[in-house]
């Protein structure tokens, strides 16, 4: 991290070279941000994991990002993950799909998808990349151990026809793509 | 009708070079190269003459349309040029070049006809250090349809004898075809040419041929569908519709359950065939990786993998168990080929052979 920091300044070093003579200012920049880092506690800070799918459609690979404490929530990793994944070239995911209600029993979280879920056309690449990325980024809560969906309250029974939609899905870490060191 | 088809047959393109001015000498045929293509559809081999002057051409197929002749008029194969060039390239056998009289003769033997509008030759000018070309390319498959071929009696006349081998392995086994989705779910939906293409009418495209070749050779098929339509019933949820299929193949206490299906993806760059297998008994592996391998070697399309998951079929079935992806819709060139005259065919042909490996294998 530390290396990363310094690698930074020196790009911003080298950008800002030509235009600006006061070649001390940037390491000083540096230094604002690293006690600004320290100065937060680190309890209160936490990671979100969500599970995108790669390019080839072949798996899901891991995103981390810094959230505060209090956004750790599993409707804010939904949420996340749907914005995720329309910001990515090939979005997997349907225009205008929310997630509308998450609620955890048992171990069992029941998320409820709106209606646009509907229009998601799919292959069974599509569809088991669909289950990965939710599964996936729902029981990284330690808490959640299956996922069963719902779409606007009622059971999904419908989606690509190729799996029973309305059943309980547990983790599959097969199909999570390790992020290379 | 039939005097049109015979003339066309014997006489597939007339060809002429502008003869250069005062040339009299007989042109040569200084080189012979062949390259096998997949870029085209349907893929074809390439046979490229290289020539020292330009020549006029006559190409010609016969009857049975399974060799080609070209006949470069006034022109004689130079240096190492003339012979047999082994090709061997699916239904590419052979292409030879021999002194015909005053001519050169180019024949390219094939080893399932093909039809003459897949036949292309063409001049190529002299460019750079290329010289002047003779272009031949032939379809690399058959792509005559079932109804078109001579002696044509009912719809499964299209199938080749079965070997007897093949009959020893298939007698007595009883093998369900599922194929994908079909009525009210139409699967994944491609687009071709501004036109809705479904997945379920290629997944039965490629499961009727494959059915008829399996029965002429002795096989007891059991189909969950043969026509557009739901299995369990319209609209039904995704899991009453399969779970109906798993029961045709249950009921039939079939050997084993093949569920053909295309695949999409939103990154339509992305193709492959995909074998997807639950391994709940010892022999789901086996015949996924048998019929896998299959693919592999008689199609050109990019490997995707054996794969286990839970897909709903594979794990409801009580029989060994595969369902196959065989390539993308959302892919614009595997949709070409799929929704070709011979794509479809091409893959039943590839799932036949492969059936027949996995039986030779455990019996």
């Amino acid at each position: 991290m530390k290396k990363a920091l310094l690698l930074a300044a020196g790009l911003l070093l080298a950008v800002t070279l030509p235009g600006c003579g006061d070649v001390s200012r940037p390491p000083a920049e540096k230094q604002t941000v690293s006690a600004a880092e320290e100065a937060v506690p680190a309890q209160h800070e936490a990671t979100l994991v969500t599970y995108l799918p790669d390019e080839e459609g072949l798996r899901v690979e891991p995103h981390t990002m810094k959230v505060t404490a209090k956004e750790k929530t599993l409707k804010n990793a939904l949420f996340q993950l749907i914005q995720l994944d329309r910001a990515q070239t090939y979005p997997l995911l349907p225009t205008g799909l929310t997630v509308k209600s998450v609620d955890v029993k048992d171990g069992t979280a029941v998320i409820d998808l709106s209606k646009e879920i509907r229009k998601l056309s799919v292959g069974s690449t599509g569809e088991t990349l669909f289950v990965a990325m939710f599964v996936n980024t729902a029981t990284e809560f330690p808490n959640v151990k299956e996922v069963r969906f719902l779409c606007e309250g009622q059971p999904l029974s419908k989606l690509g026809g190729h799996y029973d939609m309305t059943q309980a899905f547990k983790r599959d870490e097969s199909m999570i793509r390790m992020e290379k060191k | 009708m039939k005097k049109l088809l015979l003339f066309l047959t014997a006489l597939l393109t007339l060809f002429l070079l502008p003869m250069a001015a005062g040339s009299a000498s007989a042109a040569e045929v200084t080189a012979l190269r062949t390259a096998a293509r997949t870029d085209g559809n349907p893929p074809f081999v390439r046979t490229v003459l290289d020539l020292s002057s330009s020549v006029k051409a006559v190409a010609s197929l016969n009857k049975s349309r399974d060799t080609l002749k070209v006949s470069l008029k006034n022109s004689t194969p130079a240096g190492d040029a003339a012979g047999t060039y082994r090709v061997n390239r699916q239904n590419v056998d052979t292409v030879s070049l021999k002194k015909d009289g005053g001519d050169a003769l180019l024949t390219v033997k094939l080893k399932n006809p093909v039809a003459m509008d897949d036949i292309k030759v063409f001049a190529l000018k002299a460019n750079g250090s290329l010289p002047q070309r003779l272009v031949v390319d032939v379809p690399s498959v058959s792509t005559v349809k079932a109804q078109s071929s001579s002696g044509v009696k009912g719809s499964s006349s299209s199938v080749p004898a079965a070997s007897a081998s093949d009959k020893k392995v298939l007698k007595g086994k009883v093998i369900c075809l599922d194929p994908g989705h079909g009525g009210s779910d139409v699967g994944a939906i491609g687009t071709l040419n501004g036109q809705s293409v479904y997945e379920k009418d290629i997944t039965l495209a490629i499961s009727l041929p494959l059915r008829d070749m399996l029965r002429n050779a002795g096989a007891q098929v059991i189909m969950t569908r043969s026509t557009d339509k739901d299995v369990a019933r319209a609209y039904a949820g995704d899991a009453e519709e399969l779970q109906t299929r798993c029961d045709v193949a249950n009921k039939a206490d079939a050997d084993i359950f093949l569920s053909i299906h295309i695949d999409s993806f939103s990154n339509a760059n992305v193709d492959g065939t995909t074998a997807y297998y639950y391994p709940k008994s010892g022999r789901d592996l086996l015949l996924a990786q048998t019929l896998h391998q299959s693919m592999m070697v008689n199609m050109a399309i990019p490997d995707r993998g054996v794969r286990s998951n839970d897909l709903y079929v594979n794990v409801h079935t009580a029989m060994p168990s595969v369902l196959m992806e065989m390539g993308f819709i959302s892919n614009a060139h595997r949709l070409n080929m799929l929704t070709s005259s011979w794509g479809p065919k091409r893959i039943a042909e590839s799932m036949y052979q492969g059936i027949i490996d996995y039986f030779k294998q455990i019996d």
